[in-house]
């Protein structure tokens, strides 16, 4: 801003300089001076000044001028009056062609600021257009640019208002170069508008004048003039009669062999347009032989030592169309081909025409420049599509290829094989599957998705090919995982394009089922996942092969749903394909187990409900596994069935999450469960580790800690299971011990009384009972007392609410720490939110250093705003016990207390009584010592 | 005018490449090279057809012994003392491989030196380094010019030129850029003598790819077996390229079997390709900016205890041909188990075990009198060559389109052939002469001409459609420059008049 308010300033002073002389009249005056009061001042020159020789512009006037003339805050009526002024003196300058040119220069500039003045300006300089060379060429010049400053088609429909033919003809005639060059320039210029413009010349004589430049004696007017036509041709593609591209061609054809490589370039693109032109008009000549004769003259070009041309030859060549067969597989051999295998259906060359296409292709594709092969993979994919004979060679090339060193190449002979296959041309031969195979396990993932992308829909000739691609589909999947959906998608396809293989391999798969005894086969391995996919897929989508489809392999498949579903949305509902499962699948169910009718996109909250009931069956069904002793068994199910539910809650909605949070917890503490059990049986054989148990104890005590004080809302049934699970801890936890402590005996017994007071008294409560009371062994009866155990309650699993808490702490992190000075307590800033917390619950804040004991803050709820559904807070929380060292970082967490905890240990001083249980995620606060700063 | 060209070596053979050439009465000695296959004095040119110091200068192409072997006997023996001309990564390397092989023709075959190390060095010392397209006036009126080769690393192509006389020598050259280098490249020049090697004059080479798949699965299958790999190469050109070439695939396909190099050259070499990089292909030029591609990731030196070391790997042993030295000595190691595989990249001359290996598989070879080596390993023969196909050599002379080819550097029958193709199919003069032959190459000779004003005025005038023809007459007088004159302007000056003859005819409608 403060540039421009000084460049207005100095204007101003210039324009303060007093008025003496008429700006005409002599060359010492600024015109500037002429300026003062804007408008007024300014005289039309020519009344003042007569038609003197002498009278000149000099710089600094004209400086001046185009100083008012450029300034945005110039008024309007200053702004006519100069460019008046100028205009009217331009004749009088026509002796002096310096001043001449630099005055059309400051009016050339000016006219794109003020559009209206534009034609003022160009019907002045009309009368010059004639006079001298440097003259014309500079009125030229200044035409251009005004033509080109303008918008749309004012700029074409300005020139069309002054040329006509006979000025365009005398002025392209003419022996100066700057005049000739400018000419076609505005021509070239005018030809890309002359749909929207008036014209000026016939479409035959612009023609014919852009033929004559092409062979002017100058490069850069050859390749303006071949630019010009190529201009021409696109513009008026339909309307010009079939011998104007002829004509061009011929001409364009003398100049691909030019020694100036732009002239080349643009002739090689103007062969390439007029053969495609050619190509799409019927005009009764031998086309194939004229194509034919393109084509060739084009590859000649393939060899061309500039690397432009030959990307240009590439993009020329495929725009060619109508090529005969032998031309073509001429250009994919750099062995002059006999004509013995075609016969009578081989086009007679000329010969000359045969060696020039000789390998064109071979060339382009082992070019030094990756662009250049990168086009010639283009152009070749584009006749590979046309050409099945072509087709069937070109794709060992392009196979080939794909070990070349640049990806752009590879990606760009993906894309060429991908719209083969799309056109049903691409014949795959087992000799290419290894090189293809391999770019699924590719470093580049575009590489890989583009290979999986021309695979979904290839044809495979044969098994073995079809198993070696599933097997590196499953390499891909396990060195890249995060690519499931992708790779299973492809699996997906490739299972329904080949019913039979799949049929096959479904078949093996079920074989293999049946050899492994129940239970053993893991799903957590994604080999099997992916084959599954490509067993289903052809029952899926045609409803075909189904009664073939062995149906173990379906029940094997409906715990997999999240993870196909999400490979196949778009294609599959989530719902159908979970119906469909089930309906063919060995599985009992009810179709109102399952929501009935859903529409919607995605997954709704009934589907998420039948989802998570089917997921509490199958929790259930784990239990079996555990109290018959499959530890492993169960331990794998339950790991695959944490898989899924990571997939699904991607998707769930916010009420969903909680209930599925809950079964993630639920699984955890089976999985604990599984492996006590699993600990506890081979105890009997070897001997034993109890801290082992006691570790894995200890967290399953935890984790059930965690499960009771993480949630609300809970229903009488599910409370009762929870509280269940912890009798069942406390069972394992006598049975270790041996010699019961009565502490033990006391907090069973305590646990038993408060399910009796719930009346919910199960069979496994009631054993412990008696057992308790018959002063038996617990240890003995382990098994039978899991036996009677039953897991039912997680059917009633709704409307549980999430006990959370959210920390933040504000302005720090490791990069910007907070500061402290050792020894003394520093402060902490934190918010807090609270979720569903009751006004019972006692809160502690959780600090840790590591290495020292933990401080505890109580966290009063009254000093928090809100409703039990949610509670904030903002507070400054101290930190007493900094230690004395440069920086360290504290662990701040919020936790609750566990208070029906029945046995009361006394943790810290000034800490929780009970057990607590975390709410929110550890976060890290940063310190760095006030000196070390 | 003419331009006489004596051809001193690789006429009608390969090997000790010299032509020397008089272009506008200029002496120019285009490459100084030895042949392999001898070690008298037949190795060496005939120096004894020039005096040396009637050459103006010496120019070297590129690096090869068959090209630079007798520089120094030339320089330091003959007493050459006018300039010599090599590009930048020639001078580097040209010492390195003239030592070398000094060191390997005394120290190893016993025989007697042609020259010292202190005549490489001396020799060296007055080498002029040039760049690609670098113009060098070497006196008032010889101009030489290097073109971009491709085939090693620093490889030229030598354009000279006194007054309108022009000639280019190409020396060894490649059309097709490989993993490391370029393709040839060269403007269009319009000359009256191109002189093109000839190594491949017949063969037309298929797609470099499926040579390169075939290569890697060789190699592949053979070291997933548990196979030795023995790559016996040539210290710089193919082991880099064939280097980048495994180190790309291996990292693709995580293969985690050791290549080496064999000590010595080799890694030197690489040191001098790191430096060199502007000279290698654009592919490599960009990949420059975020490794240098000769960096090899997998790639670790040799020692002579591992050779029997178990397990596979693949090993890059000098020199090529297996000719002798380290490489021979692996071999003899490696060729008795079928489970080793030898990799042969290239031309192999003739007598050499790398021949004898390409021309049929042997089951024995007789080393020498006491030393007989089985051969059981599979054979692997690669075309990977440096040297351009006949397509190649047919696409280049088309380009430039000469008035006359001389072919060197090949074999006489195949040299025919090209020759009769290029005269058939381009209509141009050619011919392969053998060695110590003279040919005399006409040339044509422009002469600068004046126009009048007058002519030129009438020639931007006067146009005649799309055709711009301009009638004058041309004034050629003793003791004058030739002039081109308008007609007026010649009527003028010898003072006649202008006739003008017209000539009514008459037909008579009947006479048919």
């Amino acid at each position: 801003m403060s540039k421009y308010r000084d460049a207005s300033y100095q204007l101003r002073l210039l324009c303060t300089v007093p008025p003496s002389r008429s700006l005409l009249t002599c060359s010492a005056s600024p015109l500037s001076s002429l300026m003062e009061e804007e408008g007024s001042l300014v005289q039309p020159l020519t009344t003042t000044c007569n038609p003197n020789p002498l009278f000149q512009f000099d710089l600094t006037s004209l400086s001046s001028a185009q100083a008012l003339l450029l300034n945005p805050s110039t008024s309007i009526d200053t702004i006519h009056s100069t460019v008046d002024s100028l205009l009217l003196s331009l004749p009088h300058l026509s002796t002096n062609a310096t001043s001449l040119s630099l005055a059309l220069s400051v009016l050339a500039q000016s006219a794109p600021r003020h559009p209206s003045l534009s034609q003022s300006i160009v019907s002045s300089v009309r009368s010059l257009i004639n006079g001298q060379d440097r003259t014309s060429s500079a009125v030229l010049s200044a035409l251009l640019s005004i033509a080109t400053s303008c918008h749309n088609e004012d700029g074409s429909s300005i020139l069309t208002s002054i040329l006509d033919e006979d000025l365009v003809l005398s002025l392209a005639s003419s022996g100066v170069y700057k005049i000739r060059s400018r000419i076609l320039r505005l021509l070239v210029f005018v030809v890309g508008r002359w749909k929207c413009s008036g014209k000026f010349l016939t479409d035959e004589v612009m023609v014919r004048v852009f033929l004559r430049f092409t062979g002017d004696i100058y490069p850069i007017l050859r390749r303006d003039a071949i630019d010009g036509l190529c201009e021409f041709l696109t513009v008026a593609r339909d309307g010009v009669d079939f011998c104007v591209p002829e004509c061009c061609l011929e001409r364009a054809i003398g100049l691909i062999g030019d020694d100036d490589e732009f002239v080349r370039v643009a002739a090689v693109r103007m062969v390439g347009l007029c053969g495609e032109m050619l190509g799409e008009k019927e005009n009764g000549v031998d086309k194939i032989g004229q194509m034919d004769t393109i084509f060739t003259q084009i590859c000649s070009m393939a060899r061309d030592m500039s690397v432009k041309v030959r990307i240009e030859a590439f993009n020329a060549l495929g725009k060619v169309k109508l090529v005969s067969d032998a031309v073509l597989m001429q250009s994919l051999s750099k062995k002059i081909l006999g004509s013995k295998n075609g016969g009578k259906s081989i086009i007679k060359l000329d010969k000359a025409s045969k060696p020039c296409a000789a390998g064109a292709y071979i060339h382009g594709i082992e070019d030094e420049f990756y662009v250049v092969r990168k086009s010639a993979c283009r152009s070749l994919g584009i006749h590979a599509v046309m050409s099945i004979k072509f087709a069937d060679d070109s794709i060992n090339y392009l196979m080939d290829l794909m070990n070349d060193d640049s990806e752009s190449v590879r990606l760009e002979a993906l894309d060429s094989l991908f719209r083969m296959t799309a056109q049903g041309c691409l014949n795959v031969q087992e000799k290419h599957m290894h090189m293809f195979l391999g770019l699924l396990t590719d470093m580049s993932s575009l590489v890989r998705h583009g290979a999986r992308k021309i695979l979904q829909l290839m044809k495979l000739p044969k098994l073995e090919i079809f198993k070696s691609t599933v097997n590196e589909l499953i390499a891909n999947l396990e060195k890249y995982p995060e690519e499931e959906e992708g790779i299973f998608f492809s699996l997906f396809s490739l299972g329904k394009n080949h019913r039979e293989f799949s049929l096959n391999v479904a078949k093996d798969l079920a074989k293999q089922i049946k050899r492994t005894s129940k239970g053993d086969l893991t799903f957590a391995k994604p080999s099997m996942a992916a084959t599954l996919v490509v067993c289903i897929a052809s029952p899926l989508s045609e409803n075909e092969n189904v009664p073939d489809t062995p149906v173990v392999l379906f029940s094997y498949a409906v715990p997999l749903l999240g993870r196909i579903s999400r490979a196949l949305q778009g294609t599959f509902d989530q719902h159908f394909l979970l119906t469909f499962l089930l309906d063919h699948s060995n599985i009992k169910w009810k179709s109102q187990d399952l929501m009935p009718e859903i529409a919607s996109k995605g997954i709704s909250e009934d589907l998420m409900q039948s989802v998570i009931k089917f997921i509490s069956k199958s929790v259930g069904d784990a239990w079996s596994l555990i109290k018959g002793s499959n530890g492993n068994d169960a331990e794998k199910f339950l790991r695959s069935c944490m898989k899924e539910l990571e997939i699904i809650s991607l998707n769930a909605s916010q009420a969903a999450i909680t209930t599925l949070d809950f079964f993630s917890k639920y699984i955890q503490i089976l999985q604990l469960i599984s492996k006590i059990q699993c600990k506890f049986d081979s105890r009997n054989s070897t001997t034993f580790h109890i801290k082992s148990h006691h570790i894995l104890l200890e967290k399953l005590d935890s984790a059930l800690r965690k499960i009771r004080y993480s949630f609300t809302g809970w229903t009488k049934e599910v409370e009762c299971h929870i509280l269940e699970l912890s009798l069942l801890v406390d069972v394992f936890t006598f049975s270790l011990a041996r010699i019961p402590s009565n502490e033990h005996l006391k907090n069973l017994l305590s646990k038993i009384s408060h399910l009796e007071a719930i009346s919910c008294l199960s069979d496994f409560t009631k054993e412990i009972k008696r057992l308790i009371e018959e002063r038996s062994s617990v240890m003995v009866n382990l098994h039978s007392l899991l036996k009677v155990f039953e897991c039912s309650g997680l059917e009633f699993v709704r409307e549980m609410k999430p006990i959370k808490a959210e920390l933040k702490v504000v302005g720090d992190d490791s990069e910007n720490p907070l500061t402290f000075v050792p020894g003394l307590p520093a402060g902490i800033r934190l918010w807090i939110t609270l979720h569903n917390t009751s006004s019972t619950d006692r809160l502690w804040l959780h600090m840790s250093v590591r290495g020292r004991r933990p401080q505890y803050v109580f966290l009063d709820l009254s000093n928090f705003e809100g409703s039990e559904e949610v509670r904030k807070c903002s507070s400054l929380i101290p930190f007493y016990k900094t230690p004395k060292i440069a920086s360290f970082e504290i662990r701040v967490c919020i936790v609750i207390e566990c208070l029906s905890e029945h046995y009361e240990v006394l943790k810290e001083r000034d800490g929780p009584k009970y057990d607590v249980t975390e709410l929110s995620v550890e976060k890290l606060v940063y310190f760095s010592s006030v000196k070390s700063r | 005018m003419a331009i006489q060209c004596l051809i001193l070596g690789a006429g009608q053979e390969v090997g000790k490449s010299c032509v020397v050439a008089m272009i506008g009465g200029k002496k120019i000695m285009f490459d100084c090279g030895m042949h392999m296959g001898f070690s008298d004095h037949r190795a060496f040119p005939d120096f004894s057809l020039l005096s040396s110091n009637d050459i103006s200068c010496v120019v070297i192409t590129h690096f090869h012994l068959d090209h630079i072997g007798a520089l120094p006997y030339f320089t330091e023996v003959c007493g050459y003392n006018g300039p010599i001309y090599m590009t930048y990564p020639t001078k580097a390397l040209a010492p390195l491989m003239l030592e070398d092989y000094r060191k390997i023709l005394v120290d190893r075959r016993g025989l007697e030196e042609q020259y010292t190390y202190e005549n490489i060095i001396h020799c060296m010392n007055k080498v002029i380094p040039i760049d690609i397209k670098q113009t060098i006036q070497v006196d008032k009126d010889l101009q030489i010019r290097a073109y971009y080769a491709g085939h090693v690393l620093g490889a030229a192509m030598i354009y000279a030129q006194v007054g309108e006389e022009k000639m280019l020598y190409t020396g060894d050259y490649n059309m097709t850029p490989d993993r490391h280098l370029g393709a040839a490249q060269i403007d269009r020049l319009s000359l009256d003598l191109l002189i093109t090697e000839s190594t491949y004059a017949t063969t037309v080479r298929d797609s470099k790819y499926s040579r390169e798949r075939e290569f890697l699965k060789a190699v592949h299958t053979c070291v997933a077996a548990g196979g030795k790999v023995l790559i016996p190469t040539f210290a710089l050109g193919r082991a880099q390229e064939l280097c980048i070439l495994l180190d790309d695939y291996w990292e693709r396909m995580n293969i985690n079997v050791p290549i080496y190099f064999s000590a010595g050259l080799t890694i030197q070499a690489n040191m001098y390709y790191k430096m060199l990089i502007g000279w290698t292909s654009q592919k490599i030029k960009d990949s420059y900016t975020v490794r240098n591609p000769f960096d090899f990731k997998h790639v670790c030196p040799f020692e002579r205890s591992m050779i029997n070391l178990p397990g596979p790997c693949v090993l890059f042993a000098t020199p090529g041909m297996i000719s002798g030295g380290f490489s021979l000595e692996v071999f003899k190691q490696w060729a008795p188990s079928d489970k080793n595989l030898i990799a042969i990249p290239g031309y192999c001359v003739a007598g050499t075990i790398g021949h004898k290996l390409m021309s049929g598989k042997p089951t024995r070879i007789d080393l020498d009198k006491d030393t007989l080596i089985d051969v059981r390993c599979q054979i692997h023969q690669l075309t990977f060559s440096p040297h351009t196909d006949s397509k190649g050599i047919m696409d280049l002379v088309e380009f430039l389109s000469p008035k006359h080819v001389i072919l060197v550097h090949g074999e006489k029958p195949k040299m025919a052939a090209l020759k009769q193709r290029i005269e058939s199919e381009l209509g141009i003069q050619c011919e392969y002469p053998a060695n110590n032959e003279t040919v005399l190459v006409p040339t044509t000779q422009s002469l600068k001409i004046s126009a009048s004003k007058t002519f030129v005025r009438n020639c931007t005038t006067e146009l005649d459609g799309d055709e711009r023809i301009a009638e004058g007459i041309l004034v050629m007088e003793k003791g004058h420059n030739a002039k081109i004159v308008s007609e007026e302007e010649f009527l003028e000056t010898i003072g006649a008049e202008r006739n003008v003859v017209s000539f009514t005819g008459w037909m008579s409608p009947l006479a048919q």
